[in-house]
């Protein structure tokens, strides 16, 4: 057809030759990956190395003879700015141009396995001084100015090197004239030091994120986008709930075959049907006709009760101090609060898709998941193939705030592709996205504490109850699609024996302690099974067990007949906590005066309140101010300004923290007032954006101040997770200084809101 | 049955597929297009946003039977690396990405509000999105774009 032998203006040749043909598979692999050369025995060029050695310098970055350095990373871009952060750090150890530098990432035959994007680790990791990308382009460098030392026979510490090119004695070679096409064969020795953060140029500037002209342009390649030769189009046909039965496949209506269909693919009660083109493929999933033996699901209203009573359960004793139960009944004034955390999802704004290609006894995998290693063995035994036949290539997908459908449907893709021997695109339906997520835990806090005569903290007894199931994968069973297969789950953990290894007042990794210096302490955790998938959602189990501290904290501060931050103060012993508080206590021109001292009168009640903590206990510092107004007659809670302040050791790109700070303002707001995942015992009712809300430009409140303390002597630390661990207790407590009421349960509704306004 | 032809950022299409395919997957499958995009499907996220007769349509939900004859246009037609529209500088500009999978819908629902009000005030523009959903929390990167393309535009 002539026309659409012209690509549409606007459009480039690349780009349109992308979207008819293969797009954009890296068949030039660094020499050293050759497949073949890596692993000797096998045939195929199709299989990859079991695993890419990361002690090999070779497997982190490879300089080319046009002078570019691609960087191998497994730390991949969710649209948080780590690719950027990645090169910054790239160009300045290696000082090369960032323009100069391209980056492979997550890509189970080149990068190494750096584990899960995700946890707030990337940077951590990567800026790491052993073990990560850091330590590797020292090594290179390092190795790079001996060679050129050889070469120019100057000592390699009268070197100096600008844009990849070493320039000493009157002389200059460059990093393409001294290695360019070629390995460098050598391991990581750990003799190379890294610069410092003083020394770093590029690393502590704004650079622009690299691949944001191409998204705003509408030429960015999405994982939605990848397209193979012969590629056919499926879309999963899901139970009505996870433990439900397939019956059997009744057919079609009329048995008439709906227009373009390739098959129906059954595999347990894993359900997918198969289409020459995508919209087919959508309305034969709809005419499909199955039969189903429904497992109902526990009562939506009795979640609460459910956790607590769940058997059996995991049960954890963190921290124990043995003196509990005298020093509550020893205390001047005792609190208790029960606070109560819903199920929530990820809700990625684009459903999850995933290619894969499945040719005899290999696979090739395009997927959004944060960890290509992980999800390899997932889809390996669901294939029964191994591991190493299992090529999967990280292709960003809409942003994923933790375990979404990424993986569960890079593993629908490749059984379907397995069954029909054809590549096959998946791409979820709304619903498919939002009620077969692994979810966000819920909780029940119960929550015990003293005060002492002098209104200190003498004793601290924490409960937390939840529920999980499944998770990252490694095993299939790990996804829902797992379950459906008939995959098997992994067991409870067993109870680790109840000897604490936490010390009193140290924050978990899971930030089930308070930050606080308390004398007595017992944390105590019990975690049960679930009819619903459970994984990571951005902040996993921290903030809710934020949301129960810092909102526990607050009250004893008004039981203490306290100011809230003076309260907190007084209680702290971490200088860099103590400077984040303080810090946004001034930027918010904080009032000190105990919490709902001063409560207007009128419809519209205007409060503030705050909530700091320290992620994971040694992985970045969040205080944060909120200012909210709740409309006493509709119970309705706007958030009109936020102060915050954080410190995450040095900052590596001032503009890329302020925008994850932003991010989390606005999921958390979302997640404390709005968002909470519901059902009837006979499935999900969250099923699309009208059903399971999240959080619009309506909602943003009319300032936002953000301030980084910045320390470049320390080590590096997450930035994603901290402030949107913070806002539902800030929240709670604005609320309760604005009104004198206190709301324990999330979301806080509107007519939750007004329920409690009421009692 | 004569072929359905199509007209997108200029250029004519014979479309592959039934006439009730919903828009978005015949500028997404066929014309290999990476603007427009599936959100939901359902006429929620804006995230499929495509200018017909220069008005924000949502594609998913609208039958490619229906816009033929028409001047369908998308984000890719909006500019280029090298002459970007004032919205797509001003979305770069700002950083006004996060994934960026909203951005498409953002810049054409953002366009065609501009067209109607050339220099809005910062809650019209909140008003005027808000029926377009951003997930990573990009909004008041999206906010100061586009006020700042309404600057530069007028
Ligand atoms: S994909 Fe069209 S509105 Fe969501
Ligand atoms: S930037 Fe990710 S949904 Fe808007």
């Amino acid at each position: 057809m002539p026309e659409t032998a012209t690509p549409p203006s606007g459009l480039s040749r690349r780009h349109f030759l992308a979207g008819t043909g293969a797009m954009f598979v890296a068949l030039t692999l660094p020499r050293l990956l050759e497949p073949k050369s890596a692993f000797g025995a096998i045939e195929s060029g199709k299989i990859g190395p079991p695993t890419v050695n990361a002690t090999l310098l070779d497997s982190w970055l490879a300089i080319g003879g046009d002078g570019l350095v691609t960087v191998h990373t497994g730390k991949v871009e969710l649209g948080t700015g780590v690719l950027t952060t990645t090169m910054q750090l790239a160009a300045d150890e290696l000082d090369v141009a960032i323009a100069n530098i391209r980056v492979i990432e997550g890509d189970t035959w080149v990068t190494p396995d750096q584990s899960y994007t995700a946890g707030s680790q990337s940077n951590k990791v990567q800026y790491g001084l052993t073990g990560g990308l850091r330590q590797a382009a020292a090594e290179a460098r390092l190795a790079l100015l001996n060679m050129a030392s050889a070469q120019l026979g100057v000592p390699a510490d009268q070197l100096t090197v600008t844009d990849g090119v070493v320039s000493g004695g009157g002389q200059k070679v460059s990093y393409a004239q001294l290695i360019g096409n070629r390995t460098f064969d050598l391991a990581i020795t750990g003799k190379a030091v890294p610069k410092t953060f003083q020394q770093y140029k590029v690393v502590g500037t704004s650079v622009p994120r690299v691949e944001v002209p191409a998204k705003a342009l509408g030429e960015f390649e999405y994982v939605q986008y990848v397209k193979v030769p012969g590629m056919v189009h499926a879309r999963v046909v899901r139970p009505p709930t996870l433990d439900s039965k397939l019956v059997k496949v009744i057919g079609f209506p009329h048995h008439r075959k709906p227009a373009g269909l390739v098959a129906v693919v059954a595999k347990g009660s894993f359900v997918a049907v198969v289409a020459e083109q995508e919209y087919q493929a959508i309305q034969a999933a709809e005419a499909l006709q199955l039969q189903w033996n429904t497992a109902p699901l526990p009562s939506f209203d009795n979640l609460y009760n459910d956790l607590r009573t769940l058997s059996p359960t995991t049960d954890r004793v963190l921290i124990d101090t043995k003196d509990v139960d005298g020093a509550l009944a020893n205390a001047a004034t005792k609190v208790e609060a029960t606070y109560y955390h819903p199920i929530q999802m990820h809700g990625s704004m684009g459903t999850s898709c995933a290619v894969a290609s499945v040719e005899g006894q290999t696979a090739t995998v395009w997927s959004g998941t944060q960890g290509v290693y992980q999800l390899r063995g997932a889809i390996a035994t669901a294939l029964g193939f191994p591991t190493p036949n299992v090529h999967v290539v990280y292709t960003e997908g809409s942003g994923c705030y933790g375990l979404n459908g990424a993986d569960n449907v890079s593993l629908d893709a490749a059984v379907i592709s397995q069954q029909v021997g054809k590549p096959v695109r998946l791409q979820y339906s709304r619903a498919d996205e939002h009620k077969w997520e692994n979810f966000g835990q819920p909780y029940v806090h119960s929550m015990h504490g003293g005060l002492d005569a002098n209104g200190n903290v003498s004793v601290w007894d924490f409960v937390a109850y939840t529920a999980s199931r499944g998770g990252r994968p490694g095993p299939p069973a790990n996804l829902p699609t797992g379950v459906m297969m008939g995959f098997t789950e992994s067991p409870l953990a067993a109870s680790p024996p109840p000897t604490p290894t936490q010390k009193p007042n140290t924050v978990d990794n899971s930030n089930s302690g308070p930050s606080y210096v308390i004398p007595s302490q017992r944390l105590v955790s019990h975690s049960g099974p679930h009819a619903f998938m459970a994984g990571p959602l951005r902040s996993p189990n921290r903030i809710q067990n934020t949301w129960a501290n810092e909102s526990f904290m607050d009250e004893l501060a008004h039981a203490a007949g306290a100011d809230a931050v003076a309260f907190r103060l007084k209680h702290l012993a971490d200088q860099r906590l103590i400077d984040v508080i303080n810090l946004s206590a001034k930027m918010a021109k904080w009032e000190t005066r105990p919490s709902a001292s001063k409560i207007g009168g009128g419809r519209y009640k205007t409060g503030r309140g705050m909530a700091a903590m320290v992620y994971e206990g040694d992985n970045g510092y969040n205080s944060a101010v909120f200012q909210v107004t709740v409309d006493t007659q509709t119970g309705k809670v706007v958030v009109d300004k936020v102060w915050t302040a954080q410190d995450c050791g040095p900052v590596l790109n001032p503009d890329g923290m302020k925008a994850q700070a932003e991010g989390c303002l606005m999921q958390t707001i979302s997640r404390a007032l709005i968002e909470e995942v519901k059902w009837k015992t006979d499935g999900i009712t969250s099923v699309d954006w009208e059903t399971y809300p999240v959080i619009r430009f309506n909602a943003m409140p009319e300032t936002f101040e953000f301030q980084a303390i910045n320390r470049p002597d320390v080590t590096v630390m997450g930035a994603g997770e901290v402030l949107i661990t913070n806002g539902p207790a800030a929240i709670a407590n604005a609320i309760f200084d604005a009104t004198g009421v206190r709301l324990r349960q999330l979301p806080m509704t509107p007519a939750r809101v007004l329920a409690a306004l009421k009692a | 049955m004569a072929k359905l032809v199509i007209n997108v950022d200029g250029s004519r299409h014979a479309v592959k597929a039934a006439g009730d395919t919903p828009l978005l997957y015949v500028l997404q499958d066929e014309l290999g297009l990476t603007g427009p995009r599936f959100g939901c499907g359902l006429s929620q996220c804006g995230a499929c946003t495509v200018q017909v007769n220069g008005k924000a349509i949502r594609s998913c939900v609208t039958p490619v039977v229906g816009v033929a004859g028409k001047k369908i246009s998308t984000l890719q037609g909006q500019g280029t690396a090298e002459k970007p529209s004032a919205l797509q500088k001003a979305f770069i500009d700002h950083q006004a990405a996060q994934c960026g999978y909203c951005t498409n819908g953002m810049i054409m629902a953002a366009d065609a509000f501009l067209k109607k009000t050339p220099n809005p005030t910062e809650a019209e523009i909140k008003k005027a999105m808000n029926p377009w959903l951003c997930r990573c929390g990009t909004h008041y990167r999206i906010v100061a774009a586009i006020k700042d393309a309404a600057k530069a535009m007028s």
